[in-house]
């Protein structure tokens, strides 16, 4: 890449971080909202679930990986918001027509800064939930394959919602898309409950969604002292379900977006 | 020198026809005016200069660079302000004007002061420091244009570069394109501004549905049409075909009809070239003509006589009055 690539890149990435400097209630509305979600659950099932969870394991330490998915999920997925109103702006047209080296830096510049509010929101839900007592017990390397999971599901959701931006023309479009993806795929997972508690239909159905990919390898190195990639998820149709499948699947869905937004962004920018 | 060469432009929007076969050129150092009513092809024209659009058929040159062979060095030649004055009201201008320069990929030692000179270039300075979206429609106006200069483009296209502004407003940004005219750079303008194109453009294009109706200066386009435009309108009180008598009042005089504005006018003439270029020429045809619409009792208002603009040229051109 070349040095006028990186400047257009970093030019264009301080202004959507002078975006969330001057107007914080966007980050920090993205902030509470798993906050929220979580005390709320965590309120209502803490005691209805314990029984299910077993001991050792409080419904606040099982929801904290599923808050820190839902964080990154959602940022992600609203990643593509601003650049559709800076195509109704006339602004998208600005850099369009500007020098720029390789209009691929609109979409970089859009998805560093996405995936550093993300990690910024992640960290503050992290240091809040251990000050809450909230246990990590997977080590470094959990630590590591916990981050790598977050990467994953937010570079993936951010290029799934870059492209959408660019399909549609206007952002109430997009925002409808968002919010009909949203809610199955928060309450399609297991963020709140438990995979073997759910029906088997509803399991397999589950089993599939990335989110719920996300969450189980999270949720493991979360909980778990002595985790390995053959930990056992769940059963389902095709037998056990180990934590190697649910990464296998969560990078599948990675190539899966990181083709289609290519192809369209490719499409759209040329 | 030609700094844009657009050849046989097509494109098609589904079953819209909004450029068909459009060619002309600017010489290095002129204002070229795209001249005609919303929908008349000068956006679309526009955009497939700037590479936001891409032709179905044709050719554009930029300064000696194919648009479509090259768009990004085409792009490095350009400078665009859009309708929109697309500039980030969250930024401070001086900001905006800092992320413009790094999109441009000026050098970092050079954009302070840079930015610094558009600021006052284009009287920034003082609201420098502030959000832009405090500014005015005119202050607006001019950061985009001052975002849009930040490279020094060899070819500058503005897109109704005065609309929404005052007259204030406007006076300014007119004296600062003469300037940016006389440095030497081109510049494109799509208005559908008559007075704006005639008081700074050395050339005109008139665009109807995606087609050159004329094209030329100014001046020979008015000159070629006529000497003098002749109006007549009628009383209120006029009757069912009072307008075509008055129609045939002027059937002997050299020249052509132009169609007319309902609201400005019942009928108008431009009277030809060749029957000189004094008032007095103008005014016997008038005093003629008002005589015979006596001897009929025809119902004649009012008749006068203007120099042709190119609001007349226009209607002569299209087959039908501008606004």
């Amino acid at each position: 890449m070349s040095h006028e690539f990186w400047q257009e890149t970093k030019v264009q990435t301080w202004r959507w971080f002078l975006h969330s400097k001057r107007r914080p209630i966007v980050v920090i509305s993205g902030l509470f909202q798993p906050v929220i979600w979580m005390s709320l659950f965590a309120l209502v099932f803490r005691n209805s679930m314990a029984e299910v969870l077993g001991e050792g394991l409080d419904y606040l330490d099982f929801i904290t990986p599923g808050a820190l998915l839902f964080t990154a999920f959602n940022a992600a997925l609203n990643a593509g918001v601003p650049i559709l109103f800076d195509r109704e702006l006339g602004f998208l047209d600005r850099l369009r027509a500007a020098p720029l080296a390789d209009r691929w830096s609109i979409v970089l510049a859009s998805a560093i800064h996405i995936a550093a509010m993300t990690l910024l929101q992640c960290a503050v839900i992290l240091i809040g939930t251990t000050l809450l007592g909230v246990d990590f017990r997977g080590g470094w390397l959990g630590a590591a394959l916990g981050f790598a999971v977050l990467v994953l599901v937010t570079l993936g959701f951010t290029g799934l919602s870059l492209a959408l931006a660019f399909q549609f023309k206007r952002h109430f479009e997009m925002l409808a898309v968002v919010m009909l993806m949203t809610l199955p795929m928060i309450f399609l997972s297991s963020a709140f409950a438990p995979l073997d508690r759910l029906p088997e239909v509803l399991q397999n159905l589950v089993l599939i969604n990335p989110v719920t990919l996300a969450i189980e390898p999270l949720r493991a190195v979360y909980s778990l002292s002595d985790w390995s990639l053959q930990t056992e998820v769940t059963e389902c149709w095709f037998g056990t379900t180990r934590l190697w499948h649910c990464l296998g699947g969560l990078v599948l869905f990675n190539l899966f977006t990181a083709w289609w937004s290519r192809r369209v962004l490719s499409k759209k920018l040329a | 020198m030609q700094i844009l060469k657009v050849s046989e432009a097509v494109k098609k929007y589904g079953d819209i026809q909004a450029l068909d076969q459009v060619s002309f050129q600017a010489e290095a150092g002129s204002i070229l005016g795209l001249l005609g009513p919303n929908g008349s092809g000068k956006s679309t024209l526009m955009r497939s200069i700037v590479t936001l659009d891409r032709l179905d058929q044709g050719s554009i040159e930029v300064a000696g660079i194919r648009v479509e062979e090259d768009p990004a060095a085409a792009r490095r030649a350009i400078g665009y302000a859009g309708q929109e004055q697309a500039i980030d009201k969250v930024l401070t201008g001086r900001e905006f004007l800092r992320f413009q320069a790094g999109l441009v990929h000026l050098n970092r030692k050079q954009i302070p002061a840079r930015v610094e000179e558009m600021l006052r270039r284009l009287d920034l300075l003082e609201a420098a420091d502030r959000p832009c979206e405090g500014y005015s429609g005119g202050m607006r106006r001019r950061l985009d244009l001052a975002a849009s200069l930040m490279h020094q483009p060899k070819l500058l296209i503005l897109d109704e570069p005065s609309a929404g502004l005052d007259l204030v407003a406007r006076r300014r940004l007119w004296d600062l394109l003469a300037e940016l005219k006389a440095e030497g750079t081109t510049l494109l303008l799509a208005t559908h501004d008559f007075e704006e194109a005639d008081a700074l453009c050395d050339q005109v294009v008139l665009m109807s549905r995606g087609r050159v109706a004329d094209c030329g200066t100014p001046q020979k386009l008015r000159s070629d049409l006529g000497s003098w435009i002749l109006s007549a309108a009628l009383h209120e009180h006029a009757q069912d075909g009072d307008h075509e008598k008055l129609a045939a009042l002027f059937e002997g005089v050299p020249g052509k009809a132009l169609p007319v504005h309902p609201q400005k006018a019942d009928f108008s003439f431009a009277l030809a070239s060749s029957e000189g270029d004094s008032p007095g020429a103008g005014q016997s045809w008038i005093d003629r003509i008002q005589a015979q619409a006596g001897q009929q009792q025809l119902p004649l208002f009012s008749m006068a006589m203007h120099r042709p603009t190119l609001q007349d040229v226009y209607a002569a051109a299209v087959g039908e009055a501008a606004e």
